[in-house]
């Protein structure tokens, strides 16, 4: 499992904006976006995450985080470790249906 | 007591979008709340792959058909900067104008539907009234009523002259009354007091720790407004400075009052925008621009929040595009909020909270094969592939 946690603890936002991943070849790069109630600046975190791996999820720290994580791993199929959104149906059709 | 299940949704006419509420009730009592998304999803994010940055706005303000020139100038806020293009004063100045009207357009839009759902029919027609006007003033700016599409990257299609600004300053002029006394109306309508407030109250500790945004949270305490805290474009200007409407109370009703007061603020910005403004000096033509390899992030205050973009460019192309729309960022908050309510609370508290569904369901994964999935040539040629 890709540890974040700590080091997004360490960076004391108010806020997580958004989490993006980018997909070269096999492997994933989250970005994770960061902001605070009283300064203008945004920071950035990223990390990779080879295939076949699991990132860990910072519900803990950032509940909004849930469905930020679940977006990622329907779309690019990164798993969230402590995510129980992660995995599950978000935006995506239903199987077999057209929506 | 047995619990049952309740569906709300994903056509329901408490419901102008398609959610579906999942509602777990114990008599009328609401137990637990679960919802389920993904029937309006388009495919803004990834059919603006490929395409160079004008094309790509194109796209990227046609997310919603209500904050399109939010997403334009947040999609701006991200590219401008790499483009390295000097852009003028007037052009800030004409989308601070646009994206206010559009914020007083939307809150007004939003008290009718409000309105509606709790059976005053006629407070739902006079709000729209009014928001007509503004449609109006739209369609003279941009020649759109509903998708505006005033942008280009570095400057904008129409120069405001005088004729514009009299027209934006005599309908904000012909309209304020009227909004007025529709505020005091949702202020003091014993139907509205009741049914608003203590219902669907977010505390400034969930708000905080949910990350919500918008008036949504500001109805909480939370003093967060993008215009503000980061202000870009035009809203960095000393004259401009906004001042955020802040209530404490965290209900249907305090969030109610927050659009409301937000529509005044909104106001005053246009109205200081337009003696600002030199209505006799053109603006620049539109450029060829060239970006190497380069990524931007960019946000805006849309009617409902903060807007985000995240924007990956490659040889002038956009390589990944990521919207992080308000509605998204607020909707974890349904099923928090909806436990302990009535059952026949549940459209109030879910207007309240002014949600935009298609807005939020941006993404698509464009699937070869599958004979309903367009790909981004089609959508933006509007062919379907044989």
């Amino acid at each position: 499992m890709i540890r974040v946690a700590d080091s997004i603890r360490k960076i004391k936002a108010d806020r997580l904006i958004s989490i993006t991943s980018i997909k070269k070849g096999e492997e994933n790069t989250l970005y994770y976006h960061f902001s605070w109630d009283k300064k203008p600046e945004i920071k950035e975190f990223s990390v990779k995450v080879p295939k076949g791996e699991e990132a860990e999820s910072i519900i803990g720290i950032f509940e909004n985080a849930a469905l930020l994580e679940a977006e990622v791993t329907e779309l690019f199929g990164v798993k969230f470790k402590g995510n129980e959104y992660s995995g599950k149906r978000l935006f995506q059709a239903e199987k077999g249906g057209t929506a | 007591m047995h619990e049952r299940i309740f569906p709300v949704g994903p056509q329901h006419p408490a419901l102008k979008e398609p959610l579906f509420l999942k509602l777990h009730v114990d008599g009328s009592y609401i137990a637990k709340a679960e919802f389920n998304l993904g029937y309006a999803h388009r495919g803004v994010e990834k059919c603006a792959e490929g395409y160079l940055l004008d094309s790509a706005l194109h796209a990227v303000q046609r997310t919603c058909g209500i904050c399109s020139q939010c997403h334009s100038m947040a999609f701006l806020n991200a590219v401008e900067p790499m483009t390295k293009v000097k852009v003028a004063d007037k052009v800030y100045l004409q989308r601070l104008i646009i994206a206010e009207l559009e914020r007083i357009h939307s809150h007004l839009l939003w008290g009718g539907v409000m309105a509606h759902e709790i059976g005053l029919e006629t407070l739902f027609m006079y709000y729209w009234r009014e928001r007509e006007n503004i449609l109006d003033v739209f369609d003279e700016l941009t020649g759109n009523r509903v998708h505006h599409s005033p942008d280009l990257v570095g400057t904008m299609k129409r120069s405001f002259g005088k004729k514009e600004l009299d027209m934006v300053l005599e309908k904000l002029g012909a309209i304020e009354h009227e909004v007025r006394e529709l505020r005091e109306v949702m202020r003091t309508h014993n139907v509205i007091t009741s049914r608003f407030k203590k219902h669907g109250n977010i505390t400034n500790k969930m708000a905080r720790q949910l990350g919500l945004v918008g008036p949504v949270a500001r109805a909480s305490g939370v003093n967060y407004d993008v215009r503000r805290h980061a202000p870009y474009m035009a809203y960095g200007m000393k004259e401009l400075k906004v001042r955020p409407v802040l209530r404490t109370e965290g209900d249907s009703w305090a969030r109610t009052m927050v659009r409301c007061d937000e529509i005044f603020e909104s106001m005053r910005l246009v109205r200081k925008a337009c003696e600002l403004i030199d209505p006799n000096e053109d603006i620049p033509k539109k450029q060829n621009i060239s970006v190497g390899e380069a990524f931007g992030l960019g946000r805006s205050e849309a009617p409902r929040g903060e807007n985000f973009h995240f924007v990956r460019v490659e040889n002038s192309r956009i390589a990944r595009l990521k919207l992080r729309t308000p509605t998204l960022a607020n909707v974890i908050a349904y099923s928090r909020i909806m436990e302990g309510e009535d059952i026949t609370d549940v459209p109030v508290i879910l207007m309240s909270l002014d949600p935009c569904i298609s807005c939020m369901e941006r993404v698509a994964v464009i699937r070869k094969g599958r004979q309903e999935i367009w790909t981004s040539h089609e959508l933006f040629e509007g062919k379907k592939h044989d």
